[in-house]
């Protein structure tokens, strides 16, 4: 079951760096910065500039088709927002889209809340993306799940 | 050596109680510790003629310090600033000092971080409204917002990379208690943890239990500064200023937003390990005594690291056969500082590491003021034998990183 987030309790209103990247969401569109002078792309939306090039002032955009690999994750306990009391425990992760890459040939990393609980979820776990309405204007926010095909070497958080 | 280094040295220690429970105000408490520092130094109220104090606009500044205790000063700067601020402001303070743009400087931290603003932005009154913002590490929309959701990040993935285990976790925390149960100011004073307390304590962000991370508190700790040639006639030896690194950065923003993709745990440290050790003159081997900024168990490992103290993932095994521990290979967080002292964010460890270096760290021993140390860890002492150089490392994020050298001797 995915972990009930109560978006009613977080305020919508993105500022002017991130305007663009909330408004695509509203047709279902994950979008990552894009360089306009240079090959760079890169996370988060309101980090303007490229750190290649120094390039601020037009920077564009790529459409990330939303799957990727689990790079690292936490499993938050003790809730401190408002939105997230009923979600505990809840599986914040770091993912490395399949399909966007940075100047150096990097795979891109995002953020996302993952559904499964973690006797699941690890390292180099495969997730995918879908859009969960949350607020009255229609933006929305992405949610992961774990993809149905896993590799053998998905790595757990290690006992006791 | 740096142009700056043995030029200044700090002169004057002081806190308050670290309070659970509230009742005074960032002013109240503020005045107390910059009270108690100077008068610590041996110097007059009137004597302090520049203030410096960093903060997260939840505290009051150095003007309002100023007033009431009836000081007039020529310098005055409040910044911005989380950890690693206290390492940063003692390279502003020699410069300021040595170029004798002022005379005698506070440091100070004044904050309520139990009963006010708590990191992340809880309140005292519950949990916040917030407002949903993308990046830059304040992620509210997928409820990441508080240190220990964001370094656990870079936790997790530590541990993955390098074997990491919990009971290598543990032992940082374990090694800073067994400090703070020497330390009568400590809010563990006594009350030693074990391996069992620590692994059935519950769970805050996994990777981290609760004794992985720092005691929030209302506290406020100072410091005074001053230029060499006057730091000998005052009420202590001094800690001279060797040199340090002031808010460094990584080339890699949060979470490589940039080009480089290194380790999200690659500590800034990495950046500014040659420029510390160089412009102090002193290689790691002269270093008798350390601290490494713990809010949580995890940012000591990769600061030592990165520090080169020892190699990347070799940490958690250092602390874990006891080398951190009094009397061990290089004694660290002396005080117990963050885990299990208090949380000042960051500047009752360069408080300590003044003490220490005086030969008068505040213990059990009855003529500790005067420097005379029993060195019976049963019976109390905390004070280190060797105490000529010492190294503070502050921790702001993982791409964040300040430290510091203090020496009994100007020339290092």
């Amino acid at each position: 079951m995915p972990p009930k987030i109560d978006w009613s309790k977080l305020s919508f209103q993105p500022d002017y760096d991130a305007q663009e990247w909330w408004d695509a969401t509203k047709e279902s569109k994950l979008l990552v910065r894009s360089c306009t002078k240079c090959a760079n792309k890169w996370w988060p939306p309101n980090v303007i500039g490229c750190a290649n090039c120094g390039n601020f002032q037009d920077t564009g955009w790529v459409e990330s088709k939303g799957s990727g690999v689990v790079h690292s994750f936490i499993v938050v306990h003790q809730p401190i927002l408002a939105a997230f009391m009923e979600a505990v425990p809840y599986i914040p992760a770091i993912i490395e889209l399949d399909d966007v890459e940075n100047s150096d040939g990097n795979k891109v990393r995002l953020q996302g809340v993952l559904d499964e609980d973690d006797t699941k979820v690890g390292i180099n776990a495969r997730v995918e993306m879908y859009f969960e309405q949350a607020s009255e204007d229609g933006k929305q926010v992405p949610r992961w799940r774990l993809s149905a095909q896993q590799p053998d070497n998905v790595w757990k958080f290690p006992g006791p | 050596m740096g142009a700056l280094t043995g030029k200044t040295a700090i002169v004057g220690v002081g806190e308050t109680t670290y309070y659970r429970d509230g009742g005074r105000t960032t002013l109240s408490l503020g005045l107390e510790a910059i009270s108690n520092a100077v008068r610590d130094a041996g110097l007059k109220l009137t004597d302090i003629d520049a203030m410096t104090s960093y903060q997260g606009n939840d505290s009051h500044g150095s003007n309002e310090m100023a007033q009431s205790l009836g000081m007039r000063l020529n310098y005055s700067l409040d910044i911005a600033g989380g950890g690693s601020s206290t390492e940063a402001l003692v390279a502003h303070a020699a410069g300021l000092l040595s170029g004798g743009y002022v005379n005698a400087m506070v440091i100070f931290r004044s904050m309520r971080g139990r009963t006010g603003r708590r990191p992340g932005g809880q309140v005292a009154s519950g949990p916040a409204q917030a407002l949903a913002v993308v990046g830059h590490g304040e992620d509210q929309y997928i409820g990441v917002t508080t240190p220990a959701q964001r370094f656990g990040l870079a936790c997790m993935r530590y541990m993955h990379d390098f074997g990491v285990t919990t009971k290598q976790l543990a032992a940082v925390a374990l090694t800073h208690r067994y400090h703070a149960t020497l330390n009568p100011k400590a809010f563990f004073y006594k009350r030693p943890l074990t391996m069992e307390d620590y692994m059935e304590a519950r769970w805050v962000s996994k990777p981290f239990r609760l004794f992985d991370c720092c005691l929030e508190m209302d506290v406020a700790v100072a410091l005074v500064l001053v230029r060499a040639e006057r730091a000998y006639d005052l009420r202590h030896p001094p800690a001279f200023v060797l040199g340090g690194t002031a808010r460094t950065m990584s080339e890699s923003p949060y979470y490589n937003a940039g080009r480089r993709h290194t380790p999200i745990y690659h500590h800034a440290s990495n950046w500014g390990r040659d420029r510390v050790f160089g412009m102090s003159g002193i290689t790691r081997g002269d270093i008798n005594v350390a601290s490494f900024y713990d809010a949580f168990t995890f940012t000591p490992l990769v600061q030592m690291e990165g520090y080169g103290f020892v190699q990347p993932g070799e940490a958690g095994s250092w602390y874990e056969e006891g080398r951190g521990r009094l009397d061990a290979e290089l004694p660290v967080n002396t005080s117990g500082s963050h885990l299990s002292e208090g949380y000042s964010h960051g500047i009752q460890m360069v408080a300590e590491m003044t003490r220490q270096l005086r030969g008068r760290a505040d213990d059990a021993c009855p003529q500790w003021e005067k420097g005379i140390h029993t060195f019976d860890r049963d019976a109390g002492c905390r004070q280190t034998k060797k105490h000529d150089v010492g190294f503070c490392a502050g921790w702001g994020t993982p791409q964040t990183s300040s430290s510091l050298v203090l020496s009994r001797r100007s020339g290092g």
